[in-house]
């Protein structure tokens, strides 16, 4: 018997079995969308992700490795793809900022101070605009500890960097952030 | 803290904020540096966008159907691409790991050959390079004949193998083999007169030291001069005498005659040469 519940039903899924398939997407599925909606700020499209990391790991799971975590397997699928929909939606402008969801999400609605509101879906689009400006290095970086809020020795671990390395990387990307998003600003 | 900060200390307090051990002392100390420093206030106004609900509190945000309905969700994908049929799940890994083997050894094989080919490559292309040196020379030789009996005087002419050729056609290889001398004359008019009656006369009695066992010597002691040497002559008594085609014919008994007008020096430079 596997450590973990997630690859024991993994390594039974590769063996044909749908059944487990099923008990992962319904154990897995909610700290998926957690961390979509930490990259995107909209629910529905955090869910639209997660059913598409589910459909890779439905094609791809004979690739998986039964002698490492399934849930890390999954989890560089499903970052690699909210890394990937950020890049495409700053090109193509796909999502206004009128569907940002930006309102806290343990907070009721009408909560929040509406200029407050306005004034974060403005600077998402720029943020991830400026984003694209960043090496894939300091995006990775940035994306684990700025947008996961994954502790940074936990994210040196996974992204397999040296802990000092790690913040000399994230201090570098903030500073080249902040400099396009200036420059971004005085283009408004 | 009451002391300013600078970028990278700010840097270095910005990564405390979200933890426990942020002070009001050290939010001050940002907050004082942001308002001198229009990068760094773009990074606080960046954190505070930013941040969020812890993940227990951002997991009970999660609208519930969208959880529910995930599997159905991801049922009817899987459904639409057509995947259910193939199921249990796809398993090209398995495959290609039954290949791998077949594919090293085609792989083998194709890089053995290619050797093979290339090594073989060398060889025909080095045959093909004296096939070629062979034709051309041949060529040569024809050319040379053809040309020497088409510019001489007339058929039948004391000369047949003329005095165009001098130095020239196939007298310019050091050997002519018996087997191609025939080859050429039977490409003349049979009656073509090599020799005339007094320069064979002048040949055959210049030619006492010729060695016997040559095949020149054999040929032109069994044949009559009195008319000159015809070359259809020439070949029937290669054929009489059984004269092994590969021998070779030094071809300074040629030039010796063709090369000089006066006999005297004709012979000197013959007799050098054998």
């Amino acid at each position: 018997m596997r450590d973990d519940i997630e690859s024991q039903l993994a390594v039974e899924f590769q063996g044909g079995d749908r059944g487990s398939f099923k008990r992962l997407v319904e154990t897995m599925t909610r700290p998926l969308i957690a961390m979509g909606y930490r990259y995107t700020r909209n629910w529905e499209t955090a869910r639209d992700i997660c059913q598409d990391t589910w459909i890779k790991v439905y094609e791809r799971i004979h690739q998986y490795d039964p002698a490492r975590p399934f849930k890390t397997w999954v989890l560089t699928i499903h970052r690699n793809h909210c890394l990937s929909h950020l890049r495409k939606a700053a090109v193509r402008r796909e999502i206004s900022t009128a569907e940002l969801d930006c309102r806290p999400a343990d907070s009721p609605a009408g909560d929040s101070d509406p200029s407050e509101d306005l004034h974060r879906r403005e600077f998402w689009p720029r943020l991830r605009k400026a984003m694209t400006g960043l090496t894939e290095s300091q995006r990775r970086v940035f994306a684990h500890v700025e947008l996961e809020q994954i502790d940074q020795e936990e994210a040196a671990r996974v992204l397999g960097m040296k802990y000092s390395t790690l913040r000399t990387t994230l201090h570098q990307a903030r500073k080249r952030l902040a400099g396009i998003l200036l420059k971004l600003e005085d283009e408004r | 803290m009451s002391q300013e900060i600078n970028c990278e200390d700010f840097q270095n307090l910005l990564d405390a904020l979200s933890g426990e051990e942020t002070s009001a002392e050290n939010l001050s100390a940002l907050e004082r540096h942001a308002a001198s420093c229009p990068q760094c206030a773009l990074l606080l106004e960046m954190r505070r966008h930013l941040s969020l609900p812890r993940q227990d509190a951002l997991l009970s945000g999660i609208p519930d159907e969208y959880a529910a309905t995930m599997w159905s969700r991801v049922q009817e994908d899987i459904d639409r691409r057509g995947y259910s049929s193939a199921f249990a799940p796809f398993r090209p890994g398995a495959w290609r790991r039954a290949l791998m083997p077949g594919l090293a050894a085609a792989a083998l094989v194709m890089i053995l050959t290619s050797l093979y080919l290339f090594l073989e490559l060398g060889q025909v292309k080095k045959r093909e390079r004296l096939l070629a040196t062979r034709l051309e020379r041949q060529e040569l030789i024809l050319r040379g004949l053809s040309r020497g009996i088409s510019d001489a005087p007339s058929v039948g002419a004391p000369r047949g193998f003329p005095a165009s050729l001098p130095g020239g056609g196939f007298l310019t290889q050091g050997q002519l083999t018996v087997g191609e001398l025939i080859a050429y004359l039977e490409k003349l008019p049979r009656e073509t007169t090599l020799l005339g009656p007094a320069d064979s006369q002048e040949l055959l009695s210049h030619s006492p030291g010729w060695p016997g066992s040559r095949p020149g010597a054999r040929i032109f002691s069994s044949i009559d001069i009195s008319d000159g040497v015809q070359a259809e002559e020439i070949i029937h008594l290669a054929r009489e005498l059984e004269l092994d085609r590969g021998q070779k014919i030094s071809t300074d008994l040629f030039k010796a005659y063709y090369g000089t007008r006066k006999p005297s020096d004709r012979y000197r430079h013959r007799d050098r040469a054998l």
